[in-house]
């Protein structure tokens, strides 16, 4: 177990090597969700509810996707394709170290670290919005972390999933690209996805993209029945199953087609 | 499972190994970008055909070739990096494909290209880093980067952040971080590429300190004639996949560098033509006030003594032919058989 505190504390102080870059990166985030309220703060005035949200709904909705924003699609492995590619984790495989656990690791410690500035973004973004957030009950609430858990896994995954590609090239950047932008349409990021027309909305339940934000959110605003909520835990341990199925297939067959490039 | 292969006592044991890649050949210009849309053609490269070797406890074993020989696929296939097409291969009685953590413990490759310590972060953190994931006990640790720190001299570096280090610093702290956990088995890989003569130096004396010291079997892959003529007392020598020689270096050397190089720099107001030269050897190169003559290894002393006896020599200097050449001259030997 120490290895992989280890690796979670390389990870942190390494995050720190360029304080100026996290800094703005946070200062980015920062806008987007201040964006974000300040865009729906309007459509709210002068009416009560707007696409069956309150006000104070909607405001709830934009901090949490925010946060969620943070929690579950901040990642590290971004470039795992192009390391696999380039051989530069050929040192990781010749380690006594689990790959995964090492990324895990990795990835953990900078969801964590995200976790500090987003507490401190929202301190400030409640001081100037001042939104009456409701919280769930307490066992509502506990769903709402393991869905965020259990959101944060399926990216994990899906995310080693883009990496092995690297084992046969390095063209997964439009790939990602791709992802990242269908994810603003439909994990609710933008907006929620109870606006979108109903056959739509069927549509996207059956991909696993409303599951890495706009589940957890509606978890947490009590949107959701005991059934809803069941039917979506159990949906994310479905796509993470899948994933990981799919993924353990393919990394047996790259590592084979390894080339540990480097000279 | 790899059956068992090894022959008495060998720590490291190949037999038959190979590794063919398939990679793109692109047709040149714009048309061949375009066609390459839909269709391309592969070709494979055998960049191990058919290699067999043992290596024995405690051997510092030289293994060499031009670039693209096939070393560091071999050495990759040992360290369990790469999948070989076919063949056997084991190491410290494991199949290094395995990657089991108790070989692993027991091994460590060191590739002169590739960097295992954090970039930003100074070498220490790397260090605690590998302590942690090898298991290596406090104290132990302890002993350990002690003795390579003064050994290589670095106590007053490893707390700079490894980007600000130059190459031969980071080179070093590369090797400890390598040798924390003391591995009966080490694989270099051109550990000496891109360093001064006098790092070059220090490195060797430090690889032969750790070889005895630890009692470590060595493989050595070097470009430099150098490392490996004062480490290794075998040499491999593969080309183009095929292994080609295997035994006593000095044997490679007494049979193949016949020849020894003269570089000499004259006086440049006093004048000499290459006739002068032809009588002390084979002229290589002329253009005065530069000259290379190739001399019988054997008189080289004694050549270079009547040169600067009889000629306005400012500068001479008596090299070994390139690796290449040796390689060379073996390879075409081996043709010509």
């Amino acid at each position: 177990m120490s290895k992989y505190l280890q690796v979670f504390s390389i990870t942190w102080q390494n995050g720190f090597a360029y304080p100026v870059s996290v800094l703005f990166w946070r200062l980015r985030q920062f806008l987007a969700t201040f964006m974000s309220l300040t865009v729906w703060s309007v459509i709210f005035m002068g009416q009560t509810t707007s696409f069956g949200y309150s006000r104070p709904e909607m405001i709830t909705y934009v901090f949490l996707i925010g946060f969620l924003q943070s929690m579950i699609l901040a990642t590290v492995l971004g470039n795992l394709a192009e390391d696999i590619y380039q051989g530069k984790i050929s040192y990781q495989m010749m380690k006594p170290i689990n790959m995964f656990g090492f990324l895990a690791a990795q990835d953990f410690a900078d969801k964590l670290k995200n976790f500090g500035f987003v507490i401190a973004e929202t301190i400030i973004l409640f001081f100037l919005f001042r939104p009456q957030i409701t919280f769930p009950a307490w066992p509502v609430f506990g769903f709402f972390a393991v869905s965020v858990i259990l959101g944060a896994i399926l990216l994990f995954v899906i995310m080693l999933l883009f990496g092995v590609v690297g084992f046969w090239s390095n063209e997964t950047w439009g790939m990602r690209f791709l992802f990242y932008m269908f994810i603003d349409f439909t994990a609710g990021r933008l907006y929620p996805l109870s606006i979108l027309p109903k056959f739509l909305q069927t549509a996207l339940f059956y991909t696993p993209f409303p599951y890495f934000s706009y589940v957890q959110s509606q978890i947490f605003l009590n949107k959701y029945s005991a059934v809803e909520i069941t039917r979506s835990l159990v949906s994310l341990v479905i796509w993470i199953l899948i994933c990981t199925f799919v993924f353990r297939y393919f990394w047996k067959k790259g590592l084979r087609e390894y080339g540990a490039l480097g000279h | 499972m790899v059956e068992t292969i090894m022959s008495n006592q060998s720590i490291i044991s190949i037999k038959n190994l190979k590794k063919y890649f398939k990679v793109y050949k692109k047709k040149p210009g714009l048309m061949g970008s375009i066609q390459s849309l839909w269709h391309r053609e592969y070709e494979e490269v055998k960049a191990v055909d058919d290699i067999s070797f043992d290596i024995f406890p405690g051997e510092i074993v030289g293994f060499i070739g031009q670039n693209g020989a096939g070393k560091t696929t071999t050495l990759k296939m040992l360290s369990g990096l790469l999948y070989p097409s076919s063949g056997k291969v084991q190491v410290l009685g494991f199949n290094p494909w395995d990657r089991k953590p108790e070989f692993q413990k027991q091994f460590a490759l060191v590739m002169g290209q590739k960097n295992q310590l954090w970039w930003d972060l100074p070498a220490m953190e790397s260090f605690l880093l590998n302590k942690a994931i090898y298991e290596v006990p406090d104290a132990q640790f302890k002993k350990t980067l002690d003795k390579l720190m003064d050994l290589l001299e670095v106590r007053d570096i490893v707390n700079i952040q490894v980007r600000k280090l130059s190459l031969g610093q980071r080179m070093k702290c590369e090797l400890i971080a390598a040798l924390l956990h003391n591995p009966k088995v080490l694989f270099l890989d051109e550990p000496t590429i891109g360093l001064d003569v006098v790092m070059q130096k220090v490195l060797r004396d430090f690889i032969k300190a750790y070889n005895k010291e630890f009692g470590a079997t060595i493989i050595l892959t070097s470009h430099y004639m150098g490392d490996v003529k004062e480490l290794c007392k075998r040499a491999i020598i593969i080309d183009h996949g095929h292994k080609i020689f295997d035994g006593e270096l000095q044997q490679i050397i007494d049979q193949y560098a016949v020849n020894k190089i003269l570089s000499l720099t004259f006086e440049e107001e006093k004048s000499v033509i290459r006739e002068q030269l032809e009588k002390f050897g084979e002229v290589k190169e002329f253009a005065f006030p530069k000259a290379t003559i190739l001399v019988k290894r054997t008189e080289a002393a004694k050549v270079a003594g009547k040169l600067l006896a009889e000629l306005p020599v400012a500068d001479v200097n008596i090299e070994e032919p390139s690796i290449e050449v040796i390689i060379r001259q073996v390879f075409e030997s081996q043709h010509t058989k």
